[in-house]
């Protein structure tokens, strides 16, 4: 940005006489010299704003000369849209996952909680029985209901630890969104560097923008993609099925 | 059995060493990343690698390249597990010596059917 336009040889005098009219009580004198003032002050700020328009103007109208354009087009332009899929794919597998582990943990608490009350209701009988309170059939029943009761916690405990998997499972997506989120930023990372690069050719456009080399030119094979986009079909196996079909017929 | 379970997201090293102690698989360690995973492969008597592709520094296809190309190593079964999806990446893969390839997300059942096949192919 340019210097300080407002010359002291101005703006002294007015303060001076400024300071003058004010201890005369010259209120109309004085209102008048403030008055000069700011449209000074507006003056040079209008002129620094219209110095940045014409270099920002200058500095777009050659753009397609300039290497700020070099650092914009290693952005890939399918980057944008492709951002925007992955932001809203990640708002789906973030649902999906929170629907999966509510609905399980749904299904699971009644299964603890008739645990719980069958446990409860027997573990009271038993009481009885220690205390010798039950008769013959109340005992043979009680060793009944007892047996009954071991099964059917040993089939609850198999049916909770599948439950479990589930929810376990379906925290999968903090990974899948994670490596989505990740490639997002990198794209608003590189546009932010791209806009500091412009504004600084822009307001000096003397000094030619820095031409370090982009950080994500790094070899996109050997560090991996990230997890597939639902749109695209070109190339991508979709799902288990078709990684083992590939696989078989490469002899596997 | 001891297992290397290599994943820079560590809610997914956690996912992969649940189901594999659902498998009675319970010996494993965790490494966030290809390089570190290499040390300690070559330091530790690891008997199966489960990695991610994607990560930092060295990524997961690099890691299985340097484990083929170390004496010591090569003979290491690795199961890769990621959402790499690419034909090309999954040929890569294949053809840099990789004994199974699961794509995320997966389920259960899938690991288990992957990791059942390596084994018998070890032992078979």
């Amino acid at each position: 940005m340019e210097k300080s336009n407002l010359k002291q040889k101005d703006v002294i005098p007015r303060a001076q006489a400024l300071l003058k009219e004010l201890e005369a009580g010259n209120d109309k004198a004085a209102s008048e010299l403030i008055d000069e003032l700011s449209v000074m002050k507006e003056r040079e700020l209008f002129q620094g704003i219209g110095k940045l328009t014409r270099n920002l103007h200058d500095t777009v109208s050659d753009f397609f000369d300039d290497t700020v354009l070099s650092k914009f087009s290693n952005i890939d332009q399918q980057e944008f849209p492709d951002a925007l899929e992955r932001l809203n794919y990640v708002i789906q597998m973030t649902e999906e996952s929170a629907n999966t582990t509510l609905t399980v943990v749904e299904e699971t608490i009644p299964l603890s909680e008739n645990i719980e009350n069958r446990g409860n209701e027997l573990r009271r009988r038993w009481g009885d029985l220690r205390s010798r309170k039950l008769t013959l059939n109340e005992f043979k029943q009680l060793s009944n209901d007892i047996e009954d009761y071991l099964d059917y916690s040993i089939d609850m405990s198999v049916q909770l630890s599948s439950k479990l998997n589930e929810v376990l499972l379906a925290q999968g997506f903090q990974d899948l969104t994670g490596q989505m989120i990740k490639r997002v930023i990198t794209l608003v990372e590189n546009v932010e560097d791209s806009l500091v690069e412009l504004i600084a050719a822009a307001s000096d456009r003397q000094s030619p923008p820095d031409q370090t080399t982009q950080q994500s030119g790094s070899d996109p094979n050997t560090k991996g993609e990230g997890p597939a986009l639902p749109s695209t079909k070109e190339g991508v196996a979709k799902g288990q099925d078709e990684v083992d079909d590939l696989l078989a017929s490469l002899g596997f | 059995m001891k297992i290397l379970v290599v994943d820079d997201f560590s809610t997914m090293r956690r996912i992969v060493k649940n189901l594999l102690k659902e498998l009675g698989l319970s010996n494993t360690e965790e490494a966030e990343d290809g390089a570190s995973a290499l040390t300690m492969l070559k330091g530790g008597e690891f008997d199966f690698l489960v990695t991610d592709w994607n990560m930092p520094g060295m990524s997961g296809i690099e890691l299985l390249k340097a484990v083929r190309a170390d004496d010591s190593l090569s003979h290491l079964p690795v199961l890769m597990v990621t959402a790499e999806s690419k034909r090309e990446q999954i040929v890569e893969a294949a053809q840099a010596g990789v004994n199974g390839y699961v794509v995320k997300p997966f389920t259960a059942i899938t690991l288990k059917e992957k990791i059942d096949k390596i084994f018998e192919r070890m032992t078979g």
